[in-house]
């Protein structure tokens, strides 16, 4: 899958598509906004980023202009948050709207669920680390021939040690994942989560998979 | 204008007349006037000067009275002189020419501040705009790379974003007219969306979050209602009781919601501090930070104070209760959803 980001600022475009790339889409991205749309749409991109603060001309006529050559699914990411500007964009064709600052991983669970209902396809997205593969769609994980079903708490906390392997991950960030998805857990809740995913993991043969650096937090 | 005050401001010209009237008959006498024709030019005499003072008496009766009545229905008060109608007497005309003077000077000061306000605020708006662009691109760089450095950094950006935000409604709270989106949510949307908001603090105080009975339907501008919740949550954290070692009670939030017969309540209640009776009922005035704003932790007296003025702009009843050294309650009180149908809104 290929998400074109559409956005003046090099710093947020480079930084989007690291974050993507770790989720396995391929990004494209210009900084001619002068002929923009037709760069975007040369690079056939499966998912458009606009942002509507641009150079030459803004994202609501950027919007209009590709929506009127391409279905392109189109998701509008921008600082102005008025509703002025949410009603604008999806009658210029956005087909969603997110402002700034925004939680990478909200924008992520748009992306995928925009992707997955233009192209019914289901994206497919594992992360992988150490033979253990986490099948973020199915909530499974697997090593070897085994695989063990996770719970939505324990699926965030391995989402999240996964994708910054090597990392050392305090509790109160592992909290914080939770939270974001509307988990409001507490210390001893998270104590509990984390027994019960070393068990499962130590079920399919990997025991020591999750380590405890004391005083500082888990790592995988 | 009362006849009493007319008469005493014309006190020296009476005074004068009535010398003036006296002296002729005493004249007159001196002549052997006959005493019925000393009363008659008395008479006339007398009679002229006070058909001339009832006459200038009611002319300017009537012109101030008019002028009261306007300036009474005139909304936009310095505009009096542009449609009061010319006074027919000079010292009038004359003040009248000042006052207008005045008004111009008025006016053209009051537009140059409003102009002056008006790009002030389009600054801060844009400021605000722009600020978010290097937030987001921080959050993203945190988002890439999380190791113990890049979530303390994360920590204070979201500081920032939340101290952007109170920019934002202080601005926004500054204009006559508000916009509000007002949808059908609930309160458990509206608290979800604070608790994320200030995720971060609240973990790392140990907060222990309760929610009782938050799923009742209310009409309400999400955004504006979650920000005023994430105000209580940011006291909450501030205002916990300090944590020693050995005596630490956990901190603990409790969200609860309730239906009322025509209104909604939403209740945050903590085990924090308190605050002390004789602060409690200027709690949401600005600028006020009272005793535990001095004592526990700076305090610029400006979150409840937004939050006081985006709920009286939302019709929402914000209330506060406490039991110093015990709890804080802060009460949202939403008008409810059947109320609001009544009205046909």
């Amino acid at each position: 899958m290929k998400i074109f980001i559409i956005e003046d600022d090099a710093s947020i475009r480079k930084e989007l598509s690291r974050f993507l790339q770790k989720y396995g889409y391929e990004c494209g991205t210009d900084d001619d906004f002068e002929r923009i749309v037709e760069k975007c749409l040369a690079a056939e991109p499966d998912l458009v980023l606009l942002d509507l603060n641009l150079p030459y001309q803004d994202g609501f006529q950027i919007c209009r202009e590709l929506r009127r050559k391409s279905g392109v699914p189109i998701i509008v990411l921008t600082s102005r948050s008025s509703d002025f500007d949410e009603l604008m964009s999806l009658n210029t064709g956005a087909d969603d709207y997110i402002t700034k600052p925004y939680n990478a991983q909200v924008l992520l669970a748009r992306i995928q669920k925009l992707i997955s209902r233009v192209y019914e396809a289901q994206p497919g997205t594992v992360l992988m680390h150490n033979g253990l593969t986490l099948n973020l769609m199915r909530a499974t994980v697997s090593h070897g021939g085994a695989e063990a079903e996770l719970t939505k708490n324990e699926m965030g906390i391995l989402r999240l040690l996964m994708e910054n392997k090597g990392n050392i991950i305090p509790r109160d960030a592992i909290i914080d994942e939770l939270w974001q998805s509307e988990e409001f857990i507490d210390e001893n809740t998270l104590n509990v989560n984390i027994v019960r995913l070393r068990k499962k993991l130590a079920g399919i043969g990997l025991p020591d998979y999750l380590q405890t650096k004391r005083g500082m937090g888990y790592c995988v | 204008m009362r006849l009493k005050s007319y008469l005493t401001d014309r006190i020296v010209s009476l005074a004068c007349l009535a010398a003036a009237a006296s002296l002729a008959a005493l004249l007159l006498w001196l002549a052997d006037v006959r005493g019925i024709f000393i009363l008659f030019v008395e008479a006339i005499f007398c009679g002229a000067a006070f058909a001339s003072l009832v006459w200038d008496y009611a002319r300017r009766r009537a012109f101030y009275r008019r002028l009261f009545e306007l300036s009474d229905q005139l909304e936009e008060k310095t505009l009096l002189a542009e449609i009061s109608e010319e006074p027919q007497f000079l010292d009038g005309q004359i003040l009248m020419e000042i006052l207008r003077r005045n008004s111009k000077y008025e006016n053209d000061r009051i537009a140059a501040m409003e102009q002056k306000n008006r790009e002030y605020r389009e600054y801060l708006d844009s400021w605000v705009h722009e600020i978010k662009t290097p937030i987001t691109s921080a959050g993203l760089m945190i988002e890439n790379d999380k190791n113990r450095t890049t979530l303390r950094i994360g920590d204070e950006i979201g500081k920032i974003d939340a101290l952007v935000e109170q920019v934002l409604y202080y601005a926004r709270s500054t204009e006559a007219e508000k916009d509000f989106k007002v949808e059908k949510t609930t309160l458990r949307e509206i608290v979800n969306l604070a608790l994320k908001a200030y995720s971060r603090p609240l973990i790392q105080s140990g907060a222990k979050i309760h929610m009782e009975n938050l799923d009742i339907p209310v009409s309400a501008d999400i955004k504006s209602c979650s920000f005023t919740v994430g105000q209580i949550i940011s006291n909450a954290v501030k205002y916990r009781k300090p944590d020693r070692e050995g005596t630490k009670e956990p901190f603990h939030l409790t969200f609860s919601g309730s239906q009322e017969r025509n209104e909604v309540l939403l209740t945050v209640q903590d085990n924090g501090i308190g605050i002390p009776g004789r602060d409690i009922s200027r709690i949401f005035d600005k600028g006020f930070t009272g005793e535990n704003g001095r004592r526990y932790t700076k305090s610029t007296g400006i979150g409840l104070y937004l939050c006081r003025k985006l709920c009286g702009q939302m019709n929402i009843r914000i209330t506060a209760e406490s039991v110093p050294g015990e709890s804080t309650e802060i009460t949202l009180e939403f008008p409810a959803e059947s109320m609001i149908r009544e009205a046909g809104l």
